[in-house]
């Protein structure tokens, strides 16, 4: 189990490593280079200048820059934000936390909805219910995430004055609140966008549910488990689910990627400032040792949710712990 | 075939239709089958795959799903109830306890996320109520049972972690905590080497002795039949072709697709270098022919089998044959090449 | 006493020759075809824009008084801020959307096919650099992906633009592809060929093809979905189509700051792509039901 961890580390430090290589490349291979809206700038000094030069490597060959790059990213040293005027990390350190929690609260709510739903359809394959919440999972599916979260906006911060238009906290008053009410208006302020999100993920989290408990619902020991006199709602949610939950924990990993590319547009719309809504300034003002960072974190997150979706799949099968 | 006025039946099954209704067609898996086993008795029933043998086992605990379908006129009575008019609960409530099944695959019919003891100890909570440690013990109880050596450390193991022989005797555990009056077993060993086969059946019949189990046994294996059954029913094409007392069956089998099984069985001292084969293949259970269903593969046939559905004929003590030749038994004088071989005529 | 496991004396059927898939014709499920029935119509307005007798698109005819006009008689789905007829622009932009994408299609198709083709024929070691690549590509969101290339490049044409699209879309049919490939490798007809002496190449134009049209066909639904889908978030955030040109994407971004108040302009072109998703979605699921014999009850 040791060695299965260790390996699966590596391999996604490796992905990492192309990652930012490939980035790396990018950046380069484009026209002008990473530093010269900064240069350009009158008020940056010849000493800084200086110190740009020397700590990346601005005037050495490429691959002595790459190796630095590299260098510099294993140290966290990120590089230096020329819109933002601040360290790369810094920047970072803001955006990345905001991002976890909508993220998280999205996969968590996505999962939680998407494994209930799909359980209930399968339970009645063909039934009504099942056909459905299957029309409504597709609907889910095929919207634009900024869509919906423009018509989230619409509806329950507009038209039903429920919740707020945007950001974390509400900018003028948070200061003043105790801190039950600073509890609240967080959660109040991360409703719209997390919901939004969860939504777009639960309809594929269902649709998957769905189909890997039908599956397992024709092997073999469930027919045993109707043989021994279990009811129907045990043999569903004790024999066949536990077998179902396997394939789910392995969407898992997959879904990250869909949640940072969701997260961006709602971030933009509600106004969150994560790291989409960091990334994507970014790009628009060609920041690109952010750009680059960004990437990188970002695959780097993608990486890690896939490995703990492995690690959890290793624990909870257990024809593999035995290994 | 009914049962002696003495002991009334366990199990007797009257005219058991089990259809599918597939976009293919209709397809009459079992069509018409009737069988008894009484208490204590060993009955086998044997005969190729598609011959709806374990549709049958199916279908007596209403494991039978859509499109497949006990249709209307089927009568199973058990116990003195007839299980096809039970209510979920009910059904529920003999399943496992008053009739248990053991299947072909022990490997794929045993959940492979919880462990064996788990999957037995469950029996016994579902329907004595007992608590987690005395269904446990219970567990480990009916491990030593089987003969499975260090049953409190088994009991604690994955299926995959076993052999596919203790893994078939994990089973035969399961169907046994309840003491059920009947066990049926659908091809217990073909999944087995021969030598494990040898011992499971072994296995089986201690138990089965020792515990007045009834067993209905499923099988193409004619050697297992021989070696546990009291009385064999043979099937073919969702039909009761032949049904008699085991000896009887082997020394004077009477409907020519049992001549044909038995003698494609390869026995010690055979003389002939290649084995009998019987021509052709079995028909699809959406399109029976007409009249006997076995009569393009029989040496026997002729034009009454395909105008006429032979009914079942008495031709013996405890034995009968749905064969026209016990009406007209002088054509078995007269065997030919049946129509399924090539270049065969009627 | 031993016998064999199947069946007693009976002849063995014979097994169940390779090729390619049968087409279950009227089984394609009710919904499929209604499905396949709004995408033709999609299609074909689009492509008709022009002989509709809709009002232009682009132009702006009275920003000062029919700006953000709601829905009425004479513009079924309203203005938009600068004036224009939204049903218009989202016909219009229904030109743009489904033309970009499909194209983009086209490119992805054939980059992934081509690539996963390649993977699946060559030795361990060059398969498994290249697959590797591949799955680094598919951990990076591909909408950051597409982003930093516009971005660090600089020019958002549209040719460029369906290029890029094509670009980053064609991962997930390669994996399929080679998966094919690597099943097909060890079939027995395929190395008769190979001993026979026919070339690759020939044996990946015969034998690949015919088996690998129905998951692709699948395929292409479902790549399709995902660049109508990306195009659209590109134009929302205003790194896709150009204005005037209208996308849906681009209408919806001309109706985000007012969708309080003006929730038409926004509304209706976001429906439109909902709808053409959905039913993308729902072919695709038709499809591989239709042509994959162990399907399971559909929803």
């Amino acid at each position: 189990m040791g060695r299965y961890v260790v390996g699966r580390l590596v391999q996604a430090g490796v992905t990492v490593a192309i990652v930012a290589t490939v980035t790396f490349a990018l950046i380069h291979l484009a026209p002008g280079d990473p530093f010269t809206q900064a240069l350009d700038d009158p008020a940056v000094s010849a000493e800084v200048r200086a110190l740009w030069r020397a700590k990346y490597g601005l005037d050495l060959p490429l691959y002595e820059q790459y190796w630095r790059y590299l260098l510099n990213v294993a140290r966290g040293d990120l590089g230096w934000s020329v819109t933002l005027h601040e360290p790369v990390s810094a920047a970072l350190a803001r955006a990345l936390p905001s991002s976890l929690l909508l993220m998280g609260t999205a996969i968590l709510l996505s999962f939680a909805a998407g494994i209930a739903l799909g359980v209930v359809q399968a339970a009645r394959p063909g039934s009504w219910v099942d056909r459905a919440l299957g029309t409504v999972s597709l609907f889910f599916h095929a919207l634009p995430e900024f869509w919906l979260a423009l018509m989230m906006l619409l509806v329950f911060a507009y038209r039903l004055p429920l919740f707020p238009v945007g950001n974390v906290v509400d900018p003028l008053l948070y200061d003043y609140y105790t801190p039950w009410q600073k509890l609240v208006d967080r959660l109040r302020h991360l409703v719209l966008p997390s919901a939004t999100l969860a939504l777009l993920l639960t309809a594929g989290v269902a649709r998957f549910q769905r189909a890997a408990l039908l599956e397992v619902s024709g092997e073999d020991f469930v027919r045993t488990a109707r043989a021994k006199g279990l009811g129907e709602r045990r043999v569903l949610l004790r024999h066949a689910l536990r077998n179902a939950l396997l394939p789910v924990i392995t969407l898992f990993g997959v879904t990250v990627p869909a949640l940072v590319a969701g997260a961006v547009f709602v971030e933009k719309v509600f106004a969150w400032p994560g790291m989409g809504l960091l990334a994507v300034s970014a790009i628009m003002t060609r920041d690109y040792w952010l750009v680059t960072a960004c990437v990188v974190v970002v695959s780097a997150m993608v990486a890690l949710g896939s490995l703990a979706a492995d690690l959890l799949y290793a624990v909870a099968d257990p024809r593999l712990r035995a290994r | 075939m009914t049962s002696s006025a003495v002991t009334p039946p366990l199990l007797q099954i009257d005219n058991l239709r089990t259809y599918f209704h597939t976009r293919a067609g209709l397809a009459r898996a079992v069509d018409g089958v009737s069988l008894s086993v009484l208490p204590g008795e060993t009955v086998g029933v044997v005969g190729e795959s598609g011959c709806g043998k374990s549709v049958t086992a199916l279908s007596v605990l209403r494991l039978i799903r859509p499109p497949g379908r006990i249709e209307q006129g089927s009568r199973i009575a058990f116990e003195g109830r007839d299980l096809l008019a039970l209510g979920d609960e009910e059904i529920r409530e003999v399943r496992g306890n008053r009739i248990a099944m053991i299947f072909q695959e022990p490997m794929t019919a045993l959940n492979p996320v919880f462990t064996v003891g788990d999957q037995i100890a469950e029996v016994a909570r579902v329907h004595a109520g007992a608590s987690r440690k005395a269904a446990w013990a219970r567990a480990v109880e009916m491990l030593t049972l089987v003969g499975i050596p260090a049953p409190e450390q088994r009991a604690g193991e994955y299926p995959h972690q076993l052999s596919g022989g203790m893994r078939q005797r994990v089973m035969i555990a399961m169907a046994l905590v309840m003491s059920p009056a009947l066990v049926i077993a659908d091809e217990p060993t073909t999944a087995l080497d021969v030598t494990i086969q040898a011992q499971i059946l072994e296995l089986l019949a201690g138990l089965q002795q020792r515990l007045s189990t009834a067993v209905l046994l499923i099988t193409h294996d004619l050697g297992v039949i021989a070696e546990v059954a009291r009385r064999v029913v043979v099937m073919y094409g969702g039909e009761v072709v032949e049904e008699a007392p085991v000896e009887e069956l082997f020394a004077h089998a009477h409907h020519p697709y049992t001549e044909g099984l038995l003698a494609a069985m390869p026995r010690v001292g055979m003389e002939r270098e290649r084995l009998a084969v019987i021509p052709g293949t079995v028909p699809p259970p959406t399109a029976w022919p007409s009249g006997c269903r076995f009569r393009d593969r029989c040496s026997y046939a002729w034009d009454r089998c395909a105008r006429e559905h032979p009914p079942l004929y008495p031709v013996g003590a405890g034995h009968v044959s749905r064969c026209h030749l016990a009406d007209e038994p002088q054509r078995r004088a007269r065997p030919h090449l049946p129509l399924a071989a090539e270049g065969g005529r009627a | 006493m031993e016998m064999a496991a199947e069946p007693v004396g009976g002849a063995v059927p014979p097994p169940a020759l390779p090729g390619p898939p049968r087409f279950r014709g009227p089984r394609l499920a009710r919904r499929s075809v209604l499905a396949g029935a709004l995408l033709a119509v999609l299609a074909l307005t689009a492509a008709f824009a022009g002989a509709l007798g809709l009002r232009d698109p682009v132009a702006q005819p009275d920003p000062v008084r029919l700006s953000s006009q709601p829905p009425s008689a004479a513009y079924p789905l309203g203005t938009d801020p600068f004036s224009r007829d939204v049903l218009s622009r989202v016909i219009y932009g229904g030109r743009v959307s489904l033309g970009v994408a499909a194209l983009a299609v086209a490119v992805a198709m054939l980059i992934g096919t081509a690539y996963g083709a390649v993977a699946g024929q060559a030795g361990r070691r060059t398969d498994a650099v290249m697959m590797r690549a591949v799955d680094a590509f598919l951990s990076i969101p591909r909408i950051l992906l597409v982003m930093a290339l516009l971005a660090l490049w600089g020019g958002v044409s549209l040719p460029a633009l369906v290029a890029l699209l094509g670009l980053t879309s064609w991962f997930g049919v390669s994996r399929l592809v080679r998966a094919e490939v690597l099943a097909l490798r060890e079939r027995d007809f395929v190395i008769a060929a190979r001993a026979l002496g026919v070339s690759r190449l020939a044996i990946l134009a015969r034998h690949l093809l015919p088996n690998i049209v129905t998951p692709l066909l699948v395929s292409v639904t479902l790549v399709a979905r995902n660049v109508i889908l990306l195009e659209a978030g590109l134009s929302f955030l205003g790194i896709g189509v150009q204005q005037p040109t209208p996308s849906w994407g681009s209408i919806i971004r001309d109706g985000a700051e007012q969708v309080g108040q003006h929730w038409w302009i926004s509304f209706f072109p976001g429906l439109t792509i909902a709808l053409t998703v959905m039913a993308l979605d729902a072919l695709g699921d038709g499809l591989r039901e239709a042509l994959d014999p162990r399907q399971l009850p559909r929803p």
